[in-house]
């Protein structure tokens, strides 16, 4: 009964996380119910399967974003190509890592503002940044999760943070 | 954590799931791992017995006095709903004929190629349940959801079954991906055929579902191409016979009987 109760274990303390990640993702709170709904019930397929899982909380990522491109491709959206893209961030951009870390800004933004704004963020920040900043997820570990490098991955959250502060900023003028 | 983890994890934490839906996604969760439960290693020399998901069933879908009572009048010395056997999408008895009937039935289904077929059957039965409800006017946009998920399970499964099996028996892949490549064609002409004589309501349903079914179809030929190339691939290679050219053999016995003289 170990994996059983790991396995409800893992619901009980990511099943929120991962429903407010997917309400970022895709943008309708019922939608995100049923993707969540089906990374565990998916996850559950796998270990039934006859294999084990270590850790959950990353393959639950894994899964779930999985799920979250299927759900992009039935709207057929550009958001996939724009997730799928990794060329958009070229060699060159990772000077920008080196301006420094933005970990220690905060948004000039009234705290009620921060989820409209998150919604309103480009696809491929958001991803990134709702991982980083949300889900607590280390670069390498998204890395891990999207199948890029953790360089693109860096870049990615670090124009993120810079949108989400230059929109902020504009907002509170 | 920084400053901006902090901050957005504040202004976002209220984004939760609601109690409610919470506590429901968990008894799904619970009841479908009763359906699906893990597989355990043979203890002395026995293979575990598969529990069957019955009592998981009733007592997390919350049904009701009057379903219930009803579903145990009606059950066999096997734990099987025969009232659920007719239930089409839609009806109260759906959810059983799916989730406890055939599901008993798929759980004493060991073989791959027994596997494969008990799953080619369930896609048929989902095509001929929206077929019936079609030429009734009865399939909306929710009963088309419902056999739509269920036959992309279906599906999946006799698409994994039958990659399981190809290495080993190619043979066996390519005959059971071509019975369900042909089955998946007939009924999508009578799916076709329902929207043609049908009405507008009706059709949508039926229009969304044929193309399923055509990308169903192409998924088994292309199955079944991939076995028919690995049994080529498994024949033996067959040596061309050697001509013996007996008169050549003759002329050099001559030559060597024969030395030349100058």
């Amino acid at each position: 009964m170990r994996q059983e109760q790991a396995f409800l274990d893992a619901f009980d303390k990511y099943a929120d996380a991962l429903y407010r990640h997917a309400s970022f993702r895709v943008s309708d709170s019922e939608k995100a119910r049923d993707i969540v709904s089906d990374a565990f019930t998916k996850t559950w397929d796998y270990l039934v399967k006859g294999n084990t899982i270590d850790e959950f909380r990353p393959f639950l990522y894994r899964t779930l974003n999985r799920l979250i491109i299927d759900e992009y491709r039935k709207k057929r959206t550009e958001s996939l190509d724009h997730l799928l893209d990794e060329a958009m961030v070229p060699e060159g951009a990772f000077e920008e890592l080196v301006a420094g870390n933005r970990d220690d800004m905060e948004l000039a933004l009234d705290a009620q503002r921060i989820p409209e704004l998150l919604a309103e963020m480009p696809v491929q920040y958001r991803e990134v940044v709702v991982m980083r900043y949300m889900d607590g997820l280390m670069p390498a570990e998204i890395a891990d999760i999207l199948d890029q490098s953790v360089n693109n991955i860096s870049v990615r959250i670090h124009r993120g943070v810079t949108w989400l502060s230059e929109r902020a900023e504009e907002r509170n003028l | 954590m920084s400053k901006l983890e902090t901050q957005l994890k504040k202004a976002t934490k209220h984004m939760v799931l609601v109690e409610e839906d919470k506590a429901l996604m968990r008894e799904r969760l619970v009841s479908y791992m009763e359906h699906k439960p893990l597989r355990r290693e043979p203890v002395h020399g026995r293979r575990a017995a598969t529990r069957l998901p019955l009592f998981g069933f009733f007592r997390t879908h919350h049904l009701s006095g009057a379903l219930v009572i009803a579903l145990l009048a009606t059950t066999s010395t096997f734990g099987m709903s025969f009232a659920a056997g007719d239930a089409l999408p839609g009806d109260l008895l759906y959810p059983v004929k799916v989730n406890v009937n055939e599901e008993v039935k798929g759980a004493f289904k060991i073989s791959h190629e027994s596997r494969i077929e008990f799953e080619q059957t369930r896609a048929e039965l989902r095509l001929k349940e929206a077929s019936q409800l079609a030429s009734e006017g009865r399939l909306d946009s929710k009963k088309q959801e419902a056999v739509a998920k269920l036959f992309a399970e279906h599906t999946e499964a006799v698409t994994e079954q039958v990659q399981e099996v190809e290495e080993s028996d190619p043979v066996l892949a390519a005959e059971v991906s071509t019975e369900f490549e042909a089955a998946l064609d007939t009924h999508e002409a009578v799916l076709a055929r329902l929207i043609v004589e049908g009405d507008d309501e009706g059709n949508k349903g039926a229009q969304q579902l044929v193309e399923q079914v055509r990308t169903a179809a192409n998924e088994a030929e292309k199955l079944r191409e991939e076995a028919e190339e690995r049994m080529t691939d498994d024949e033996p290679v067959q040596e061309e016979p050697v001509a013996v050219d007996a008169t050549q053999d003759v002329e050099i016995e001559q030559d060597h009987a024969t030395p030349k003289t100058e």
